[in-house]
């Protein structure tokens, strides 16, 4: 499904209910017509949830994404399927009669709610290295502990045209632009770099290109071509800011004499044409390759001893439901407030952002923002900035983050919407 | 600034300005209070207004430089560090905090000319390159920092020169053993860096833990630094008896310093577990205790004896405790806790008949609560031995909870299960050994499973388990089983039995039949309160013989069937470990 298609007329069909308060399903209970599945403070696994609809909607039963109800709750078919899988997950979820529901309709209807019919599980590839690099990647963990199914790609699929086959693709921690992270600074002799680099090196020339940057710069048009024609993209911590700069450096040497043999382009700042980029506007490269950073799209600057700034804590924006359901699907939490987390991108420094964007979440009074989501032609891209939600300062090296000892954790749901929302189905924004 | 650093500042002004004017101290101590609270910009003054009259006041320098930390404010601290030089071009304290404020400023073409003109008037130091390597490994250009300290050492004919700095380089690269080199190198010269080089190198990984600890203990000037530095990192990668190897041979020579080191290794093994760090212990508080004034070293030699005994090395805790004994020195207080040590462990050893004699030869000297406790030691002895009469008798008269509980397993074994439920509730989790509070609880439970007041077979079963012999109270707990399971009002006894029976089994390493039995309480007694654990237990057992398929169906019945179970969450976690879904897996 690669067009969006919200929904429509179906939030007039009624009324919306208060659900009976109370302990979670998993009960014995003979099946009811639907399963609630709460999101706010009473459920025991929001994780996971996401997976129970995610298996809901792919079985075709009808689901619906209760946008803002009891923290973004979902109503699945209770086909007996669904109640095991709860039960097995520890996901908390209530039997739900025909009149609940229409008593849940009612509620909706009357305040600031929605219901989202979900229709079509979406398709997932995630860009990752064949090779291990020593660092985990949040959607990775989160799709896994929620047992979504996904694919991984890399450069020769994405060249290769395999992106038509999926319909959400997530970045992580790639450097676009084709420097490695500038981890020669800090990791130079590591053999997981080295074998970064000749892996990298070797699809460059396997794919015919005269270096890793230009390699790179390719794949990120072809992403950008994907999200054009309809995609949904989701990217976090380094990809998002390095993903901007390769799309705005197109006709740009913007890589270090490590990278590609000759240096950054002088004139680079100049030269970077914006209008390629899907977020960010007028961002100023570092040019030192001895200083671990990229540009000042990042506002926290975490290798930058000179400039970096401490963590704070980010708020997420309401929308209104029944006008903007997707970036109301967005910030779906049980938490307003969420703690920072570091990543080599970090945040969006606000001066750098395009007038269109759609911020999700900020941090009150600071230059920079957190999430940030926007259009390009028929697709959605979304930008998190940061490394791993539940472990705020992330080392290469680190174990990954075992996501059975956060089952509520707020900062993985946000990830999760972003899986889950392609499948809501489109309607015709009322403004 | 904190009080110490203020002191230390102050010292450094007073001796610096000696014959400084009285009202420029006066000033430059106000400047410190106010920083100290947090008044910038009024310490910013002062340290100025010092500056005016003598420019190159280095405690006045250093303050405006801590106050001066915005970036706006840099270049009034860079053109007064200027002015100190200029007023003085040996003043090595303004070219770092001119090389410092460039730096972070960004300006690294005239930070590096800055560089240039301090070396060119302190040729023969290393404080420029120290300066300049650890700016660039503080702003992550690693490599920066490791030519720094190259060229130091070319330039300086120095191959050791800045060792600590490269040693930190090396860490931040990976190359755990040349930052092993590196810290041998340092702590040879000065043995401060001796605890720096055991914090840095504590992180390295197993694979190159032998290589590191070459590195460290190669021979040459300083060797015993090394190989304290050595003996550190061995205690913390929980290898203590190659530490302790070690350490013994390379304890430093002034006898402060090597009682610190002896007493930090002893508690520190000695906090970890297993006989090897037991008996690492032992050995340090024994050569401690030798190190000590007669006076003090008695306390030591039973933390020794203790030590030695829970290492399972009862000779040489005989040893240490027949050296105290003859030690005619030591006084009351020490010669108690030596005969409780003798008591605890001649127990340990077996032989509660002779630390019931070394109890009564002590009484004297005992206090009243210390008594009863040794006596209830006396009497977990004897039960060990299934003497069920002496360890009743041992605690006699002994009216506490503590008393209680070994009574309640004295009921236990003998198969009065009414009187056994009633001692042991009692006792509850934090009366008696506390090591025993879980087997306590599991305890009452499995009699309110059984409910029955008497069952002498069930006693006859667990007292041969407490004895060691766990496969035998696994047979005799599955014939409890089966002759209970004739009553059908007993639903809840086979089970219990058969899951007691079969947690005996798995401690006799009987897995098969362990399994087997866990089966049975899984499949027969599905509904049972025994059930869930017993599903966990068959699914964790399939799980390490790599049946994964098996364990996810035993996990995903158990949940189905019991999702209310306080196993359940664990049971999701370990279903979710067999199944991938979580790293580790």
């Amino acid at each position: 499904m690669k067009r969006r298609e919200f929904l429509g007329a179906m939030a007039g069909a009624g009324a919306l209910l208060r659900a009976r308060p109370g302990a979670p399903g998993l009960r014995s209970a003979p099946a009811a017509a639907s399963l609630l599945v709460p999101m706010d403070q009473e459920q025991t696994n929001h994780l996971k949830a996401y997976g129970l609809a995610y298996d809901a909607v792919k079985r075709g039963g009808h689901t619906e994404w209760l946008l803002n109800y009891r923290g973004g709750s979902f109503l699945v078919p209770d086909d007996g399927i669904a109640r095991r899988a709860a039960t097995l997950a520890g996901v908390a979820a209530l039997g739900v009669s025909d009149a609940d529901v229409l008593d849940i309709r009612g509620t909706i209807e009357q305040g600031n709610m929605d219901a989202v019919p979900l229709e079509k599980a979406p398709r997932v590839a995630i860009y990752s290295p064949p090779f291990a690099p020593p660092w985990d990647d949040a959607v990775t963990l989160a799709l896994r502990y929620a047992d979504i199914p996904f694919t991984r790609v890399w450069d020769s699929e994405v060249l290769g045209g395999r992106l038509a086959d999926f319909d959400w693709l997530h970045l992580h921690h790639e450097d676009f632009t084709g420097q490695y992270s500038k981890f020669y600074l800090s990791y130079a002799g590591a053999s997981w770099l080295a074998d970064m680099v000749q892996e990298n090196q070797a699809a460059a020339r396997t794919l015919g290109f005269v270096g890793v940057p230009a390699l790179k710069k390719a794949v990120a048009r072809r992403i950008r071509a994907f999200v054009d024609g309809g995609g949904f993209l989701f990217a976090m911590c380094t990809a998002t800011e390095t993903l901007e700069l390769a799309l705005a450096a197109h006709d740009v040497d913007i890589a270090a004499e490590f990278a590609d043999g000759t240096p950054m382009d002088p004139d680079a700042d100049a030269k970077m044409d914006w209008t390629q980029a899907l977020a960010c506007k007028d961002a100023h490269l570092e040019r030192s390759p001895a200083i671990p950073a990229f540009s000042d799209i990042d506002g926290h600057q975490v290798n930058n001893p000179a400039l970096r700034q401490p963590l704070g804590a980010f708020e997420l924006f309401n929308f209104s439901a029944k006008i903007d359901p997707v970036p109301t699907m967005l910030v779906q939490c049980h938490r307003q407030v969420i703690p920072d987390f570091y990543g080599i991108t970090t945040s969006f420094t606000r001066r750098t952002l395009k007038a269109a964007d759609i911020v999700l979440a900020e941090e009150p009074g600071a230059p920079w923002v957190k999430y940030i989501h926007g259009d390009l032609g028929r697709g959605t891209w979304t930008y998190l900035g940061g490394h791993d939600p539940e472990d705020p300062q992330h080392q290469v090296g680190n174990p990954p983050t075992d996501l059975s000892l956060h089952p509520t954790s707020p900062g993985y749901r946000l990830i999760l919407n972003n899986v889950l929302f392609p499948a809501a189905r489109k309607r015709e924004l009322k403004t | 600034m904190r009080p110490a650093a203020r002191l230390v500042t102050a010292l450094m002004v007073l001796a610096s300005a000696a014959p400084a004017r009285a009202a420029g101290q006066e000033i430059l101590l106000r400047a410190m209070d106010l920083e100290q609270v947090g008044a910038w910009n009024e310490a910013g003054t002062l340290y100025r207004q010092v500056l005016s009259e003598e420019p190159t006041n280095a405690a006045a320098l250093l303050g405006l430089e801590r106050v001066f930390v915005q970036p706006a404010q840099r270049d009034t601290v860079l053109a007064l560090a200027e002015r100190a030089i200029a007023a003085n071009p040996a003043a090595s304290t303004a070219y770092a905090v001119e090389l410092r404020t460039l730096r972070a400023m960004g300006r690294d073409s005239l930070a590096a000319r800055a560089l240039s003109r301090w070396v060119a008037v302190d040729s023969a130091s290393p404080a420029p390159y120290r300066e300049w390597a650890r700016l660039s490994f503080r702003a992550g250009r690693v490599q920066d920092a490791r030519d720094a300290v190259l060229l130091a050492r070319q330039r300086l004919r120095d191959p050791s020169a800045l060792a600590p700095e490269l040693a930190q380089v090396d860490v931040q690269q990976g190359d755990w053993v040349g930052a092993a080199g590196e810290w041998r190198s340092a702590v040879g010269a000065q043995a401060v860096y001796v605890d720096a080089a055991s914090f840095s190198l504590r992180p390295a990984p197993v694979p190159v833990h032998d290589a590191v600890i070459a590195a460290l203990t190669a021979s040459g000037a300083g060797a015993a630094a090394g190989r304290q530095v050595a003996a550190d990192l061995l205690l913390g990668w929980s290898e203590p008896g190659r530490a302790w190897a070690l350490l013994k041979d390379a304890l430093p020579e002034s006898d402060s310093l090597r009682v610190v080191a002896l007493r930090t290794f002893a508690e520190r093994s000695r906090a970890l577990d297993g006989p090897e760090a037991q008996r690492a212990a032992g050995a340090a508080y024994d050569r401690l205790a030798a190190a000590l004034p007669p006076e003090d070293a008695g306390r030591t030699r039973i933390e020794s004896a203790q030590a030695y005994a829970a290492a399972g090395d009862t000779a040489d805790a005989r040893r240490v405790l027949r050296t105290l004994a003859a030690d005619t020195s030591a006084d009351g207080e020490t010669r108690s806790a030596a005969a409780a040590a003798t008591v605890e462990l001649q127990v340990r050893e077996g032989n509660p008949e002779e630390a019931e004699r070394t109890l009564a030869g002590a009484l004297e000297r005992l206090s009243g609560t210390e008594r009863e406790r040794l006596a209830r030691v006396v009497a977990r002895g004897w039960l060990r031995l299934g003497a069920l009469d002496r360890a009743e008798q041992a605690v006699d008269g002994d009216s506490s909870l503590a008393g209680d509980e070994v009574r309640g397993w004295v009921a236990m074994y003998r198969g009065r299960l009414a009187d056994a439920r009633q001692l042991l509730r009692l006792a509850g989790a934090s009366v008696g050994d506390r090591a025993l509070a879980p087997l306590r609880a599991e305890t009452v439970a499995l009699i309110d499973a059984v409910g029955r007041d008497s069952l002498p077979a069930l006693g006859a079963a667990l007292l041969r388990a407490a004895r060691g012999d766990s496969l035998g109270a696994s047979r005799a707990l599955v014939a409890v089983a089966r002759r209970v399971a004739d009553s059908a009002a007993e639903s809840e006894a086979e089970p219990a039995l058969l899951a007691w029976a079969a947690r005996c089994a798995a401690a006799g390493r009987d897995s098969s039949g362990a399994e087997a039995l866990w089966l049975e309480v899984a499949d027969r007694f599905g509904a049972s309160n025994a059930a869930p654990a017993a599903e966990l237990a068959l699914a964790r057992a399939l799980a390490s013989r790599g049946d994964v398929k098996g364990a996810a169906r035993r996990l995903e019945a158990m949940i189905l069937a019991h999702p209310e179970s306080a196993l359940a969450p664990e049971a999701r976690r370990e279903l979710d470990r067999v199944r991938g879904l979580v790293p580790g897996t």
